[in-house]
């Protein structure tokens, strides 16, 4: 009965292990995702920002594709606002390469405030860009970079 | 002793406009003056094209066929002067390959800043819009990276001149300022003569720097 008792719980105990590491692989399966996909999405975030760019420097923009990176660029805006992209632990502290700093977590009432108001701006983007005046577009353009760089000054590791 | 022309003036101005216009860039690029950053990378562009056109028809010193040796001539150089061997005039087959070094770097250095994105997408290079957002961030850490070898091969560059100056008394850097040097009258090689075609080359060279610089920094629209 004792012998039993003691491979039951050597058992459980092994159980609990196997949980344990499991849950914790897991975990950090789940984190590198999170921060792999969270920098997929910013860079083609920044992609679609650079393509308007590129556009409205050319003296006739081709306004098919102004207007593809606009949308793409308001999909993201919205995404980053409203999925969190920056769930807790998904900082510096995960161990997977990020620059994510973790000053987010700590203010992370502004860092919301930013990531909304960078969506507000690209909503305003595509409203300009409807109404076809094309200097209010990239007066508006400039703005929403502005919105980046704020962030980016505080929230991100500066890697120069 | 007679005093031997060896820098002429364009190759002079270059050399000490490149370390002012350097200082500046990296000046401008810390406190994000990055308009200021892109005319002074744009004068880089124009001077290190107009030495790449030197370095082809220029006068003798200037021109790559005149200091670019074998691996035979440097380790001969380096081991020491044979005796009775004439003084040189003009880079030494050691001293050529460090500005090939530094000319091929500074390339790379130009190169990739033109193509460059900020993080931000707020600034980038006037050719940026010819690659992706990913090659473009790429090219900036290039960028980056290759100013640190630049750095590097600039401190070696000093050091050297430093050496030159104290360890085997010849006045580097004095020359590079008046572009003469002393030589005993009879034991240097001879210089070929300054071509009378030297300004019309001076104009062509300034010409296609001008020309090029122009193209590259309007993002070649027109």
């Amino acid at each position: 009965m004792v012998e039993k008792n003691r491979q039951v719980k050597k058992g459980a105990v092994l159980l609990a292990c196997t949980a344990m590491v499991v849950a914790g692989l897991a975990w950090a399966v789940d984190e590198q995702q999170v921060i792999e996909s969270r920098q997929s999405n910013y860079r083609e975030l920044g992609g679609a920002y650079k393509g308007i760019r590129d556009e409205l420097q050319k003296r006739k923009p081709l306004m098919i594709m102004v207007r593809q990176h606009v949308d793409q660029l308001g999909m993201l805006a919205h995404s980053q606002a409203n999925a969190d992209w920056f769930p807790a632990g998904s900082g510096p502290e995960a161990g997977i390469e990020t620059e994510a700093l973790p000053v987010i977590w700590e203010q992370r009432d502004e860092f919301d405030r930013l990531r909304e108001e960078l969506n507000q701006e690209a909503i305003m983007l595509a409203d300009v860009l409807a109404s076809g005046d094309m200097d209010a577009l990239a007066d508006q353009h400039r703005a929403l970079g502005m919105v980046c760089k704020q962030c980016h000054d505080v929230y991100r590791l500066e890697d120069d | 002793m007679v005093k031997v022309k060896i820098w002429d003036l364009p190759i002079r101005i270059f050399h000490w406009l490149l370390p002012l216009l350097l200082g500046f860039s990296w000046y401008s690029a810390e406190t994000r003056a990055m308009d200021w950053h892109r005319y002074s990378g744009y004068a880089v562009l124009g001077l290190l094209i107009f030495r790449l056109c030197w370095g082809l028809w220029g006068s003798h010193s200037a021109r790559f066929a005149s200091f670019i040796k074998g691996p035979a001539s440097v380790l001969a150089y380096v081991r020491g002067p044979k005796p009775l061997a004439p003084a040189i005039v003009g880079h030494n087959p050691l001293g050529g390959w460090s500005v090939a070094a530094l000319l091929l770097v500074l390339t790379v250095q130009v190169g990739s800043g033109l193509f460059a994105v900020d993080v931000d997408g707020l600034e980038s290079g006037p050719l940026s819009r010819l690659v992706s957002f990913d090659a473009g961030r790429s090219l900036a850490d290039i960028h980056e990276v290759s100013f640190n070898i630049l750095l590097a091969l600039v401190a070696v560059h000093l050091v050297a001149i430093l050496w030159y100056e104290f360890a085997r008394k010849e006045r580097l850097v004095m020359a590079m300022l008046h572009g003469h040097k002393q030589l005993d009258s009879d034991s240097h090689s001879s210089l070929p003569p300054t071509p009378s075609s030297l300004p019309v080359r001076l104009l062509a060279a300034l010409g296609l720097s001008a020309v090029m610089v122009y193209l590259i920094s309007s993002g070649f629209r027109f």
